[in-house]
């Protein structure tokens, strides 16, 4: 172990408060001490789960990991917290340049730059990703929610962005009960704020004579998922199924939006 | 009448975890029978409880659905979970994030059972 890792390890020791944690992080990241610097920075965002360099660094670690949609979510809650955190906005473009999506890493990197117009590092990535624009595609994914049958993805306004939801008669229900999910999106949200219950994350249901399952999920702040799942479906699966398809709307708004 | 709420409220709130049980006239949004923790006011949450029931009861029956049988509100601090025992009455928990939901379900499950 390194002098200055030994000393920042003992210090963090010491002082389990202290933000050398992100400092430590980034350094076993850089020596390529992965499962260490997951743990420390993990440990850092559990003290400090507002600290947008906390995520940042989580993010980084990730990245490195090879886990992109742990990554992508570090970033994006980073961003959430400060939208003009240059850190995440240069991870975001890491990623959408892993996947292809030049404009979308232009994009990010434009961004990064504006906040911190004299790095050159970001300079250097946005020179390459121009570089690469003539290659310039986006992935096909032209719905959120390609792979999931009995889904919508609908805005607090009730504006459609995917899916098809069928009634108990067959009949396409999809714009209908998307101007109802906003309503329930409001009253959960309201709920919870007056309840002191922090920000929701999900919203099951069985329904009344047909026996199916409902389940709500918020990709984003402003928008929801509706899964709907067949009568017997367990609950806990049902969840864990809205909840990846939650992550890829997530992927698919920040993509389009 | 109200021992009978009263012995179901007192049940729900045995399970690890539940913060505040109620019931609920679900026309009105008043509380019928209620035990809390300390600070934890029943009035607001029967009234929240009554009024998202009813939200969810109008989006599932556009869609064709029967009304909800149970309502599970999953939060970062705590859980809300109701089970409609009739169209005018509902039993309600609010419970921190450690407690066991499939007990709560079984609970209220029972209370609305013991209520019909």
């Amino acid at each position: 172990m390194s002098d200055d890792i030994q000393r920042m390890t003992t210090e963090l020791a010491r002082n389990p408060r202290s933000l050398i944690f992100l400092t430590l992080g980034e350094v076993l990241r850089q020596r390529g001490q992965l499962t260490a610097a997951l743990a420390v920075a993990e440990a850092g965002l559990l003290r400090y789960p507002s600290l947008p360099d906390a995520h940042d660094l989580v993010g980084r670690v990730r990245s490195d990991r090879g886990e992109g949609d742990e990554a992508f979510d570090a970033w994006t809650v980073a961003l959430r917290l400060n939208p003009a955190h240059a850190g995440a906005l240069r991870g975001l473009a890491f990623l959408a340049f892993r996947e292809g999506d030049l404009e979308r890493a232009e994009r990010h990197l434009r961004a990064a730059l504006s906040v911190t117009p004299d790095d050159p590092s970001l300079r250097n990535a946005l020179q390459k990703v121009i570089q690469h624009g003539g290659q310039r595609t986006l992935p096909d994914r032209p719905s959120p929610l390609r792979d999931r049958e009995q889904s919508l993805l609908v805005d607090g306004r009730g504006r459609l962005f995917g899916g098809r939801l069928r009634g108990v008669d067959g009949g396409d229900v999809s714009e209908v009960v998307a101007a109802e999910i906003a309503g329930v999106m409001r009253e959960a949200g309201r709920v919870t704020r007056i309840l002191a219950l922090g920000a929701w994350r999900g919203l099951s249901m069985e329904c009344g004579g047909s026996g199916a399952l409902a389940h709500f999920a918020p990709p984003t702040d402003s928008t929801v998922l509706l899964v709907m799942g067949e009568p017997g479906t367990p609950v806990g699966r049902l969840a864990l199924e809205a909840e990846a398809s939650a992550a890829s709307a997530r992927r698919w708004l920040e993509r389009y939006q | 009448m109200s021992n009978r709420y009263d012995a179901v409220v007192a049940a729900i709130t045995r399970v690890g975890g539940v913060r505040s049980a109620c019931v609920v006239d679900a026309i009105d949004g008043i509380v019928v029978a209620e035990s809390s923790m300390v600070g934890t006011d029943p009035a607001p949450l029967a009234a929240l409880a009554a009024s998202l029931t009813r939200k969810l009861d109008g989006l599932l029956s556009v869609a064709g659905h029967g009304p909800p049988r149970v309502i599970h509100l999953e939060a970062e601090l705590g859980h809300l979970m109701l089970k409609p025992v009739s169209p005018e009455l509902l039993v309600v928990a609010v419970t921190d994030t450690e407690t066991n939901l499939g007990l709560l379900r079984l609970a209220l499950t029972d209370a609305a059972e013991r209520l019909e």
